[in-house]
């Protein structure tokens, strides 16, 4: 299960999930993430308190990076970086290697390790 | 919080075996006999994996899995098969229907621990 | 009943249940023929009957079974007609299965030749029987290439790209990575080129591959094992690229060749883009050959590759190497040689007074100094082995007497050198050996006084200083003083009125001659006595305690030096002559002035602040000529328990030094243990103080 919050402002959308990213959930969470992307120019997404995260996840947030950059709007991360996401980012070869920074899905999606959120465009 | 596993099988010393190395490994265990009787009590609770027979009455095996593909609550769910060496066909069949794995019969608790190992952890 | 028993019971039982609906079934089929929902009742009893039956051991009823439930599986695909034959032969193997089952249950061995019968009819009524076993073979190929690899190395280049459904076979590709890494060393990188936008995404759909190297010593097989469940929908690689046992010389490959073998791009390609002077990597992205993911993926492998190829190479210079202890015992004389030099060195250097040849002689001293602790460090080595030598002795000493003992044992990292440990085995054992032959008392005794069953005997090794410190405890019987005294007293060791504290009693004990093998106390040997474990103790520089409360238990003190090959010393002077004492058992250093001398002259006995301490004049005891300073040194020693003097010329002070052993010559000269270089070049003997001080006992007692 998973549910979310979002909150609107002038400038941007934030939206915050918790719960399980999984599988069992991608399709309600791509939902989710079109929806919200549609919505505003500018989406920050707060995933600080996911407890679980799996492939389909990960594919879905690089998806959706991909969207933004057609659309021409921003996506960007905020908060924490959730164990879980970690976890999932690191296990999936996602994230870890120097080869994986560079690639640029990994760069928006993603972000870096150092600065400890997911965010930065 | 301890996963739970569904095992399927007509015969009742099968079942108290498989049932017996699971709770000895820690897992919460729901027997049934056949796959009528495991969508039935399926129907109040939500396995994190299922292990089962494939030839059983009412509801052979390979049955229980399309159903359990069909199901949103176990999609995505891993069903291990007990097979026997002579049952080639049946295998495919049951990989054909979206099993996501085998056991092939005469087993070990240990050999049984190892399989599931690979689909829940 | 065991578990496994349990389990063959209830199959026992279930099999006789599903015996009896096999017959009900078999009977109705009887009348109509035609039934397939009874052919597949009776089809699943088989069934059932036969993949449990291997389950819970029970091979013979499960291939038995297996032959009429092959049989049937024809009747059920319809390609043969059920007959009043297949029933009565059916109906006699169920039969024949009970009787295999009671046979398993003591009864009657079932008839192995009527199995063969029903077997063979079967197969005649059968049209072309199937082989059960076809399933089997497909292992063997895989099993021959493990052959070649192993024991080594390899490192694979894996590319998996799993089926777009594997979500719904309910498998998570995040799981085999794991096991991938479990593997080995592994380095994975996921291939996301072929996500799309949200718009066309199926969320359910798997759209990564990823490409990893791994390198492992589990075999080839292992890494396909890992995709065992997911071989058939996936496009999967595994090419070995590297065997580190073949490889004297490593050297990676270059990043243009691994995406040639990988196929990503082509040789001539390659050279194109190789003709210009840029990156590779670069440059392929550049000319839009392949994308920066592949490139990324390949630069993994090279890093991979390099990496675990510097790290075997670290790990087997790294390793262990066995030296022979000649080579070792060699290395540590000719410390002791420089060691010797520096301090002459030192002693120069101070004599010139030259600033500038000061500072190099105190980094020659500082160098040596580390060069002197690592050489000894070589030859230190942890208690743990002998400990654990031992508590095969305690298991099989207890069933020789007949006594529960449980052996527990604490810091069996505490390192020792070499020779002390090898020398120690002996002297502990014999220590062991008493504790658990008269110390530890049977379990019915230990019952009757409240003590558990089982003995309880503790080894422990810890440092202390420059020692090491290791005891024996038991919780035993404990020492009888008065038993002792008495035997001493019978054997002459001590005058029936003398004044001894417990400590001394107990040290009676170490007297030659005491030990016999009559049990007296919870200590005596068998025929061996504690003075020789006490000898040896000694010959390594340590000394031994006893402590012990009767009915409580017995502690057994050792305490060792950290090392054999130097020792600290405090240098002294009688005319010309250096002597070594070890600094361990000085306690201080007076002055003894004439008048005390003169006093106490005839018994040698000073007074230190009160005390009255015996001294032993090594002038005289050396017989040294020359005349005595005005004021001589009294070097007070601590031997068992005592304080005895030694009478000096002069202290010079504290003096680190190597331990020479003399010659063959002088190996039986009483009170000297051996010998130094000093830094002028002379030599100077290490005084055996106990055994200096048991000689003179010894005559002052005749004379």
């Amino acid at each position: 299960m998973f549910d979310y919050r979002a909150e609107q402002t002038e400038d941007k959308t934030v939206l915050t999930v918790n719960g399980e990213l999984t599988i069992q959930n991608a399709g309600a969470f791509k939902n989710l993430l079109a929806e919200s992307l549609e919505k505003t120019g500018h989406l920050v997404l707060n995933l600080e308190n996911v407890t679980e995260v799996d492939l389909s996840c990960l594919q879905l947030l690089c998806s959706a990076q991909l969207t933004t950059t057609e659309l021409n709007r921003r996506l960007t991360m905020d908060g924490g970086c959730a164990e879980a996401f970690r976890k999932a980012a690191a296990e999936s070869g996602y994230l870890g290697d120097e080869a994986c920074k560079q690639s640029p899905c990994n760069q928006s999606c993603l972000g870096t390790e150092a600065d400890n959120s997911l965010g930065g465009v | 919080m301890a996963k739970t596993i569904l095992i399927v099988d007509d015969s009742a010393s099968m079942r108290q075996l498989v049932t017996f190395a699971l709770k000895d490994a820690g897992y919460e265990v729901i027997a049934a006999t056949d796959g009528r009787d495991a969508l039935n009590k399926l129907g109040g609770a939500k396995a994190d994996m299922v292990v089962t027979d494939l030839n059983m009455p009412n509801m052979d095996g390979i049955e229980l899995i399309k159903q359990l593909r069909k199901s949103p609550a176990h999609k995505f769910t891993p069903v291990v098969m007990l097979t026997t060496e002579s049952q080639e066909g049946k295998k495919q069949e049951g990989k054909a229907a979206g099993a996501s794995g085998w056991i092939v019969k005469p087993f070990t608790p240990e050999k049984l621990m190892e399989v599931i190992k690979k689909f829940i952890r | 009943m065991s578990t496994a028993d349990q389990h063959r019971e209830a199959y026992r039982e279930e099999a006789m249940e599903l015996l009896a609906e096999l017959e009900t079934s078999l009977l109705d089929l009887e009348q109509s023929p035609d039934d397939m929902e009874l052919i597949g009742r009776i089809f699943r009893a088989l069934h059932t009957i036969k993949g449990s039956g291997s389950m819970f051991g029970f091979e013979d009823i499960a291939e038995f079974t297996h032959e009429v439930e092959t049989v049937f599986d024809i009747v059920r695909n319809g390609e043969m007609h059920v007959t009043k034959e297949l029933i009565d032969l059916t109906l006699s193997a169920g039969d024949h299965v009970r009787m295999m089952l009671d046979a398993v249950h003591g009864s009657n061995a079932a008839d192995s030749g009527r199995a063969g019968e029903i077997i063979a009819a079967l197969q005649k009524l059968s049209p072309g029987k199937k082989g059960p076993h076809a399933a089997r073979a497909a292992s063997s190929e895989e099993d021959e290439s493990d052959l070649l690899h192993e024991g080594k190395s390899i490192t694979c280049r894996i590319r998996f790209r799993p089926p777009g459904d594997i979500f719904m076979r309910g498998i998570n590709p995040l799981l085999i990575l794991d096991d991938l890494r479990a593997l080995g060393e592994c380095r994975i990188v996921a291939q996301k080129e072929g996500i799309p936008a949200l718009n066309d995404i199926d969320p359910e759909y798997c759209y990564t591959y990823w490409d990893a190297v791994l390198t492992t010593d589990k075999g080839v097989n292992a890494v396909k094992e890992i995709f065992e469940f997911i071989e058939d929908g996936s496009d999967l690689r595994i090419d070995i690229i590297d065997i580190i046992d073949d490889r004297p010389e490593g050297g990676h490959k270059k990043l243009g060749n691994i995406l040639v073998e990988r196929g990503d791009v082509t040789p001539d390609e390659l050279q194109k883009i190789l003709s210009r002077q840029k990156r590779i990597g670069e440059l392929l992205v550049e000319a839009d050959l392949i994308d920066t993911g592949k490139v990324e993926s390949a630069l993994t492998e090279q890093r991979h590759v390099r990496k675990v190829q510097e790290k075997h190479q670290r790990s087997e210079t790294g390793s262990s190497i066995r030296v022979s202890s000649d080579k070792l015992d060699r290395l540590v004389n000719l410390v002791g040689e420089l060691v010797t030099v520096q301090a002459r060195l030192t002693q120069t250097c101070a004599l010139k007074n030259d600033p500038e040849l000061l500072s190099i002689s105190e980094e020659v001293e500082r160098l040596t100094e580390y060069l002197r602790d690592n050489t000894m460090s070589v030859r230190m080595v942890p208690i743990g082995t002998t400990f654990n030598k031992f508590k095969r002795l305690v298991r099989d000493l207890s069933a020789e007497t007949g006594k529960e003992v449980e052996m527990s044992t604490e810091g069996a990292d505490t390192e020792l050198d070499k020779t002390v440990i090898d020398k120690l085995n002996d002297p502990l054992v014999h220590m062991i050996r008493n504790s658990i032959d008269h110390g530890i008392e049977p379990p019915e005794v230990r019952e009757a006084m409240g003590k558990p069953r089982a003995g309880m005997l503790h080894l422990s090794a810890r440092h202390s200083g420059a020692n090491v410190l290791i005891e024996i405890t038991d919780d035993g019987a404990g020492l009888d003083p008065q038993a002792i005294r008495a035997r001493a007293v019978e054997k002459g060791l001590t005058e029936p009125d003398a004044e001894l504290s417990e400590k001394d009693i107990f040290a009676l004990i170490f007297e030659p001659g005491f030990s016999t093998a009559r049990k007296i106390t919870s200590l005596s040997g068998r025929g061996v006595g504690m003075d020789v474990v006490k000898r040896s103790i000694e010959a390594l520089r340590g000394s031994i305690e006893i402590s012990s409360q009767k009915d409580i238990g017995t502690t057994v003190t050792l305490k060792l030096p950290l090392t054999l090959a130097i020792i600290d010393g405090l240098l002294v002077k009688i005319a010309e002559e250096v002597f070594v004492i070890p600094l361990s058992i000085i306690e201080e250093c007076v002055e003894l002035s004439r008048n005390a001398a003169a006093n106490g002259n005839e018994r040698h006995i000073s007074n230190v602040r009160g005390e009255i301490v015996p001294y032993i004049s090594l002038r005289e005891r050396f017989m040294i000529n020359g005349r005595k300073p005005p004021i001589e040194q009294i070097v007070i020693t601590r031997i068992e328990g005592r304080r005895v003097g030694l009478v000096v010329d002069h202290v010079i002070g504290g003096h680190q030094t190597v331990i020479k052993t003399l010659g063959r010559v002088y190996r039986d000269v009483e009170g000297v243990s051996g010998a130094t270089i000093l830094g002028d070049g002379r030599v100077a003997l290490i005084l055996d103080v106990p055994r200096l001080v048991q000689n003179v006992e010894k005559e002052a007692a005749f004379s």
